[in-house]
């Protein structure tokens, strides 16, 4: 019990409106089971300069901040794979839910589910979860993982009618096309708990990190997004369903 | 009784001088939305073009014109206009827009200087003038002591208003406008007049003569409308008037005070109410009533003070702080918020964005949501408003105080202030560890050469004894000298207009400041808490820090740190409060500067926290540069932890964000601004300037970085520091942000 109680962290930013609705403060775990190539935070991959926590330590950190979250906001477990730390995680949720916090996670749903982390996902307001690629070749090309994973981790959300809001990082020549995204969304209509699918351009600001962390950047070369055609895809694909 | 004020409810108000009673009795709420706000007219947009194309020949050659002719006094020149035709709220200082006046009553070498930097000569008549009188910076050095010289000198004290005029004084213009010149004359000479009762000390024949130039003044200013066709002896009749005779009031008080922030208090509220009357009598439309708010507003826009360059070194951008306080909660808790306060957020639209007026919101978590997010709306489109913590100021300073300049409370017309500039505490550390020296002059600033500390390894109790002993020798100095300047102030550049416009028996604050707290919280943490090593030069003095190890900084919300900080102010109070202020002031202190961190970081050596000579402190309260690295709440927290009752004169702190940082759409924005908001003031916060960058700004970083060091460019999941960016991706993140608006 007491190793479940320790969790270990790369960094908290207190304050992002990206993360989830409203203004976040998100604790960014440590480790991640994918490697995938659009990564923007590859420094969380690994287990050194981990910052070691215990959840009480973390939630009264995190509950400074209450004051400022409103109705919609609140606290996100980002990563790294927040899953890997479930039991870590949950009982922080736990404990900020008591106080008046609400929590979410940004997971690629990458994971065996366990009891651990079906209580966890009933606990969330609703989960964000990356849908990474749409068969299982490009998704392991790109992740190294599996996409029936994360399908079945839909799954299990689907009979938990816990809410989803997906996430789809688009890339030039990988995934910027209108017969692509159509793969995406006929997954995305097997599941109605998901309320909203989100496209994110690529972003080349964390390319400096790899050069950093002396890690492969196998976009390096990739070329700039047309910002014109992803607006076309955003508006022809991306929705939200208000009533979360 | 005035036949104008017949509909109007409430007694007190009639019987004396208290606008505010008549306020409170009168004003309408107004909880909706801004959809009922009319747009600039077309005579608005014409005056508007007329004043842009003046601003346009401004920028180029630094003033439009000096007169150097006459010297400035409420009655030396005749009317002007911006457009004679066209102009509905009239009046300028100079005969011509934007014509800067010579006003040498503060200080004659200032005027001088200012003029030669723009190529003009103050006229032989003015020079004349002022072979035989004795002016505040006279006054001032004639008194100073040699010690309040060297402090001056070195800057450890600095920025002091014994040079030029003092500011920082608001008038209750309201009054002219509710009651006419003649009953506000009236009383004060029922004032004067019980004052030989209370036995003629010298503080009591002081305070009778103050008077009797109030009475000259309120005099001049009656003549001074009379040259624009107006009688303003009685109260004002209409919305129009009212703007008007508060106008002359404000235009009065300026043309012989130069002071750096002349602001014009907490109006809207009050102006509504004729507004109000006006709509209802079916004789002014909505758009009238914006048209007339406009004008007013270009009129303050068109404020112009003489500075020297070196002025303009200190404050970029020649502001004038014609700061304009809104909203705001009265006492049993209902919102002042009319359609007015909305009127006067809506010229950010049809006049464009603007700094000045500085429009100051009196934020309250009781505010109707519906304003709130217009205000975080035009904070978002313009960029150009501020936020203060009216929950908290309302205990203290009840509910018709305004703020003066950016952070400055004061009860209308029953407070003012005498203004004392900065304490340079990080400077004031380097000469405790240097013995009394001047680290950077090399001159010994104090009485005594004290104990130089030796080379090596800093301890903190040592540090702090000796911060402590320096601490309480520059207070009382402090003190000292803004006893002197503000004797001379009153004695040769008196405030008549102003100090007409508040009760005879006036409450006085003495309004202290620091600057560079940022950097000594730090310093102090990084020999608490790591090692830090001095390092003397060839003059013995030391100069220079190495630090070994890592310390918790300011603007982390660590608690280690932030206690350092509270520590700072409140001891540094504590050693003002034990001295005397002139005319039985009450001290206070301010955590605040503007642009001026930038000058004060040019006259400091090396810091023990690691930042090098020459380097920019950061703005008032707000964390060093770079070093607030858990997010911005984190930063928003430690900041709040300063106690506002030992820094009633306010705790300056600027948020800069870019728009999609605050969210994906505006909506979004909005809610989170204002839920930022109201979360930083439930922590009993005081100032918030929330800068939301735009395009054009972000282009300005990429070009001028050293003006934007702690611009964080935010987007999911990471925050960079926008200047570490290379061109191309700068360049990017302008696209990406602004890709929507393109």
């Amino acid at each position: 019990m007491t190793k479940c109680n320790i969790g270990q962290i790369n960094s908290i930013d207190t304050f992002s409106t990206l993360d989830g609705y409203g203004i976040r403060g998100v604790v960014f775990l440590k480790g991640c089971n994918l490697r995938c190539n659009c990564c923007h935070n590859p420094e969380t991959w690994g287990s050194d300069k981990s910052i070691t926590m215990t959840v009480e330590e973390l939630v009264s950190k995190l509950s400074r901040y209450k004051m400022y979250y409103g109705t919609d906001g609140g606290v996100t477990f980002s990563g790294g794979e927040p899953l890997l730390q479930a039991e870590f995680v949950l009982q922080c949720v736990a404990k900020l839910r008591e106080i008046g916090i609400s929590c979410t996670i940004e997971t690629a749903g990458n994971v065996e589910v366990n009891d651990t982390i079906l209580q966890l996902v009933k606990s969330l307001d609703y989960v964000i979860c990356d849908l990474k690629y749409p068969t299982e070749q490009e998704y392991y090309a790109n992740t190294l993982g599996s996409l029936a994973k994360t399908a079945k981790f839909l799954d299990i959300l689907r009979d938990c009618k816990v809410g989803v809001w997906l996430r789809t990082v688009v890339i030039p020549d990988i995934n910027d096309s209108e017969s692509k995204l159509k793969e995406y969304a006929d997954i995305i209509s097997q599941y109605p708990n998901v309320f909203r699918w989100e496209l994110l351009p690529l972003s080349k600001l964390g390319f400096g990190k790899y050069i950093e962390l002396g890690i492969e950047n196998k976009l390096r070369n990739c070329r700039d997004l047309d910002m014109s055609k992803f607006d076309r895809l955003k508006k022809q694909f991306e929705f939200e369903i208000k009533s979360k | 009784m005035s036949k104008v004020w017949d509909k109007w409810k409430g007694t007190k108000w009639k019987k004396e001088i208290d606008v505010y009673d008549f306020i409170i009795n009168n004003y309408t709420q107004y909880s909706g939305d801004a959809s009922f706000l009319q747009p600039a007219t077309e005579r608005t947009k014409k005056v508007l073009a007329k004043l842009e194309k003046l601003l346009a020949k401004e920028m180029k050659k630094g003033v439009v014109g000096i007169d150097v002719n006459k010297t400035a006094t409420i009655n030396s020149h005749k009317a002007g206009y911006l457009d004679k035709k066209n102009d509905i709220i009239v009046g300028l200082q100079a005969e011509k827009p934007l014509v800067r006046l010579v006003s040498p009553f503060s200080g004659l070498k200032c005027v001088k200087n200012a003029c030669k930097a723009y190529n003009y000569k103050v006229s032989d008549h003015v020079l004349s003038q002022f072979q035989y009188r004795t002016t505040h910076n006279d006054g001032v050095f004639r008194v100073y002591s040699q010690l309040m010289r060297r402090a001056r000198h070195s800057g450890v004290i600095t920025g002091l208003p014994d040079a030029y005029s003092r500011g920082r004084i608001i008038g209750d213009y309201r009054r002219v406008a509710l009651y006419g010149i003649d009953r506000l004359i009236e009383q004060k000479k029922i004032d004067k007049a019980a004052l030989y009762e209370r036995g003629l000390t010298e503080e009591n024949i002081q305070l009778i003569e103050d008077v009797q130039k109030q009475i000259e003044g309120l005099e001049a200013t009656k003549q001074m409308a009379k040259e624009y066709g107006y009688d303003i002896s009685k109260p004002a009749t209409n919305a129009k008037e009212a703007i008007q005779w508060l106008y002359f009031g404000y235009l009065a008080a300026i043309k012989e005070q130069t002071g750096a922030a002349n602001s014009i208090g907490r109006i809207s509220t009050f102006l509504d109410i004729y507004i109000e009357r006006d709509l209802k009598n079916g004789v002014l439309t909505e758009s009238e009533a914006q048209e007339l708010i406009d004008d007013f507003v270009i009129k303050l826009r068109m404020v112009r003070h003489l500075r020297t360059p070196e002025y303009n070194e200190i404050f970029a951008g020649d502001p004038t702080w014609v700061t304009m306080s809104e909203a705001g909660l009265t006492k049993d808790g209902r919102h002042m918020v009319t359609k007015t306060s909305y009127r006067v957020l809506n010229t950010l639209y049809n006049l464009k964005s603007s700094a000045e007026p500085n429009i100051t919101i009196l934020w309250s978590k009781y505010l109707p949501q519906n304003y709130k997010d217009f205000c975080a709306k035009v904070s978002i489109d313009t960029d150009s408003i501020q936020y203060e913590n009216d929950d908290l100021m309302r205990e203290r300073f009840g509910d018709d105080y305004g703020i003066a300049c950016c952070v400055s409370a004061m009860r209308i017309g029953k407070q003012m202030q005498f203004f004392g500039a900065r304490c340079n505490i990080a400077k004031l550390l380097l000469m405790a560890l240097n013995g009394g020296y001047d680290e950077v002059k090399g001159d010994l600033v104090t009485e005594k050469a004290g104990k130089i500390f030796d080379e090596g390894l800093l301890n903190y109790d040592e540090v702090i004894k000796a911060y402590k002993k320096y601490s309480k020798m520059i207070a009382k100095l402090y003190v000292d000298t803004l006893n002197c300047i503000h004797y001379m102030h009153d004695k040769y550049a008196y405030e008549r207009l102003m100090m007409a416009l508040h009760d005879t028996d006036v409450d006085r604050l003495m309004a202290f400041g620091i600057c560079g707290l940022s950097v000594l919280t730090d310093s102090l943490s990084a020999i608490k808490y790591a090692k830090v090593y001095a390092r003397k030069d060839e003059r013995g003095l030391i100069t220079h820090f190495d630090v070994e190890g890592d310390y918790p900084k300011y603007g982390n919300d660590d608690d280690r740190v932030d206690e350092i900080a509270q520590w700072i102010v409140k001891d540094f109070y504590k050693n003002l409060k034990s001295h005397n202020c002139y005319r039985h002031a009450t001290p206070t202190l301010s955590v605040l500067t503007i642009t001026s961190n930038v000058a004060y970081g040019k006259k400091t050596g090396d810091t023990p926290d690691g930042r090098k000579k020459g380097e920019p402190f950061a703005p008032g309260a707000n964390p060093m540069h770079g070093r607030d690295q858990s997010g911005a709440l984190a930063s928003l927290n430690s900041v709040s932890k300063l106690d506002y009752d030992v820094c009633r004169d306010g705790i300056s702190n600027t948020f800069s964000i870019i728009p999609t940082a605050l969210g994906k759409k505006l909506p979004e924005q909005i809610s989170n601004l204002t839920n930022l908001i109201d979360g930083y003031f439930a922590r009993n916060a005081q100032h918030l300037n929330v800068n939301v960058l735009n395009r054009e700004m972000l282009i300005d970083a990429m070009n001028h970085p050293k003006k934007y060091p702690n611009l964080t460019i935010r987007v999911s999941g990471y925050a960079v520091n926008f200047n570490k960016l290379n061109r191309e991706q700068q360049q990017e993140v302008i696209n990406r942000t602004f890709h929507d608006k393109m």
